[in-house]
């Protein structure tokens, strides 16, 4: 058959070409046919393709994996990864624990441990021994060792997933010595035990299968007739998990993440929209583009360098990132930045330079097509990765960067034991909190009080709009009024931060200066994120302490009741203002300066003053 | 583009046995092509997924060539 022949030797000089292909169809359109079509042709093509890092993968199961093959081979072909397979027979994991080679040549570089747990535990998860945990355990982590000394393989080993028709589920939720209670009880237990080797790491299938929608994930027909656990759609899931597992342990570590700044660490663009109306902060679309750099800061954290390439004036960037409030990456978190209005491949160029990096362990992140375009095409070997146009796919975005796991061992170790240093004392703290003050105290709450900061402008006039339960007096200005209120008064806003997250800006004061000798607050709201902290009181301490230093005799204030503003009635006088007039819900009162007697700060928060530029 | 089903089948047949590009797919069936246990099971998966219907364990043991898992699919739509 003369053209079969014809198309088998063209095939054979380009089988780069044609592995990429295969793998942009199954990327175009996902389904297990295309995954076979990709897997069968890297069955025909050679153990080395160029552009393709080569893998011998070894494969222990209890069921039948043959289904997974084609999606894990093509999940790893989209990673750059040409991978061959070995699979033991089943069940049978000791023999290979002990003698590698038994599953055949060339030695896997890499093994897949798949413990299902049906197959694993058997029937005594309907009426489990005492022991049963520590069994499996001892098992699973026999047949793990037995490889970590034995090859000098990377090991994944997916843990013990969720039941797919769990029976009796009440009571298995209540009853620690039943069967999910001891499935967790394994794969905290693996965790704990194998996290200590850099070799190995673990598929965790409670977040795999979750992510999918357990409903969704098996296929209990399929396992009744061939052993096969899955459905079909879930398997590209689990192949990219498992692929991001490997790549992450054979391919080169990405070291940097270099960002655009326009509509990517914040929404709007700096130098069109200005620095009060760019979005940034702990509501929507601010919101998103704070979990984008909360993102960025878990990177940081893992030992990742960030860098800025952005068209921007640098200095208009550097001191919105400095004095906006609801900012979470400061310039001192970058650790090289090119803001001008240079081509960006070049600005990456240098980077690269500067950091003394390579470009391939480059990742870079903007919104714009044309200049992710212009990088790929100038240089190929940055990993593209384009900001979502739309803040609300931002999430998804940011959970399907690929390269981001990859990571340096002593690094890895680092944060390791950080977080279990964290995650003891978060322990200490939930058992040692007796009464409210302590509780506060542990909280080490943060406050930043400023005056007439015009980049939280709009956050202000959101407050205004919304808050309607700490609310004095319920003016709901617009932006335009808060901007017209500070040129005439004075605006306070109260940031909020405590050991576990930063709340943004949670309070307003807005202060009618009048002539100068008496002031009266026209409107005083707390979000109700912060309520039962007894933050209002610092606010208001400190617009009264500024009261006292402009040498204003008395402040005046006012309480117009609504239908939610109850909690707030007796907010004024609780502090020491005495009632002046009382009429048919509103109510007014007064303080004279240095008499007060009430309620005060009892110092359990930090507060920072910040007066913004004028 | 829209492909009938027949076209359907015959690409997933294709992406799963070593059918040569000119053989007629009549000719397919369980004693050839390397249709095994493997093969059938991924056949049986991917038309599943593809026509969006489930086979009762009959009827995928029953569906083995290609003539007959296309009276099958047929059948189901």
């Amino acid at each position: 058959m003369a053209t079969s022949e014809r198309v088998t030797v063209a095939q054979a000089g380009n089988w780069s070409e044609r592995l990429r292909r295969v793998a942009a169809k199954l990327a175009s359109a996902p389904s297990h046919a295309n995954a076979l079509e990709a897997y069968h042709a890297g069955l025909e093509a050679p153990a080395t393709v160029e552009g393709f890092v080569s893998l011998n993968c070894g494969i222990l199961r209890n069921v039948t994996v043959e289904p997974w093959l084609p999606e894990l081979y093509g999940a790893l072909l989209r990673c750059g990864i040409h991978t061959r397979f070995l699979l033991g027979d089943y069940a049978v994991y000791e023999r290979y624990a002990s003698a590698p080679s038994d599953l055949g040549t060339p030695a896997p570089d890499c093994f897949l441990v798949c413990l299902d747990a049906g197959a694993l535990a058997g029937d005594a998860r309907h009426d489990p021994p005492a022991d049963m945990a520590d069994a499996l355990l001892g098992r699973i982590t026999g047949i793990v060792g037995g490889l970590v000394d034995r090859t000098s393989a990377n090991i994944v080993v997916t843990n013990l997933a969720p039941d797919p028709q769990p029976v009796h589920s009440l009571h298995g939720d209540q009853d620690t010595a039943g069967w999910p209670h001891l499935r967790r009880t394994v794969n905290a237990g693996l965790t704990a035990v194998l996290s200590a080797e850099p070799r190995v790491s673990i598929l965790d299938m409670d977040r795999i299968v979750g992510e999918f929608g357990a409903s969704r994930a098996y296929d209990t027909r399929m396992y009744m007739i061939a052993a096969s656990p899955f459905a079909v759609d879930f398997l590209p899931h689990l192949g990219r998990a498992f692929a991001a597992a490997v790549a992450a342990a054979v391919l080169p570590p990405k070291k940097c993440v270099v960002v655009d700044c326009d509509n990517t660490l914040w929404g709007g663009i700096l130098g069109e929209d200005g620095p009060e109306r760019v979005a940034i902060g702990t509501d929507y679309p601010g919101s998103a583009y704070r979990e984008f750099q909360l993102f960025l800061v878990g990177l940081f954290r893992r030992g990742f360098l960030l860098a800025m390439n952005s068209k921007n004036n640098e200095a208009d960037v550097l001191s919105f990132m400095e004095d906006c409030p609801e900012m979470v990456l400061r310039p001192a978190d970058f650790a090289a930045r090119r803001i001008n209005w240079e081509d960006k491949a070049a600005n990456l160029t240098e980077l690269a330079r500067e950091l003394n990096i390579g470009l391939d362990s480059m990742i870079f992140i903007d919104d714009s097509p044309f200049e992710c375009e212009l990088v790929k095409s100038a240089l190929p070997e940055v990993q593209v990765e384009q900001f979502p146009a739309n803040p609300l796919d931002i999430p998804r975005y940011v959970s399907a960067i690929q390269g981001v796991e990859r990571l340096s061992v002593g690094k890895d170790d680092l944060a390791r034991t950080e977080s279990i240093r964290a995650n003891a004392s978060r322990e200490r703290l939930r058992r040692g909190a007796p009464d409210l003050d302590s509780f506060l105290r542990s909280l080490s709450i943060r406050l930043t009080i400023a005056r007439q900061d015009r980049t939280a402008v709009r956050r202000i006039s959101e407050l205004c709009q919304r808050t309607n339960q700490f609310n004095l007096t319920t003016k709901r200005y617009g932006v335009g009024d808060i901007e017209r209120l500070m040129d005439e008064g004075v605006v306070y806003t109260m940031s909020m931060k405590d050991r576990f997250a930063d709340y943004g800006t949670i309070g307003v004061a807005i202060v009618d200066t009048g002539s100068g000798d008496r002031w009266e607050i026209d409107s005083f709201m707390l979000s109700c994120r912060a309520f039962g902290r007894r933050v209002e009181v610092e606010l208001l301490q400190a617009l009264l302490e500024d009261a006292g230093t402009a040498g204003v005799r008395s402040v005046g204030a006012c309480h117009v009741a609504t239908a939610k503003n109850g909690m707030t009635r007796n907010f004024f006088p609780d502090y020491g203002f005495a009632e002046t007039e009382a009429s048919d819900g509103e109510a007014r009162f007064e303080i004279q300066i240095g008499a007060a007697a009430g309620r005060r700060p009892d110092g359990i928060c930090e507060v920072r003053r910040v007066e913004s530029p004028t | 583009m829209i492909e009938n089903t027949e076209a359907t089948l015959e690409r997933i047949f294709r992406s799963v046995l070593k059918v040569q590009p000119d053989e007629d797919m009549v000719s397919v069936s369980v004693e050839s092509h390397g249709w095994d246990s493997v093969a059938h099971l991924n056949l049986i998966l991917a038309v599943e997924q593809e026509f969006q219907f489930m086979m009762t364990p009959e009827e995928a043991s029953a569906a083995n060539s290609f003539r007959t898992m296309l009276d099958l699919v047929n059948s189901r739509r």
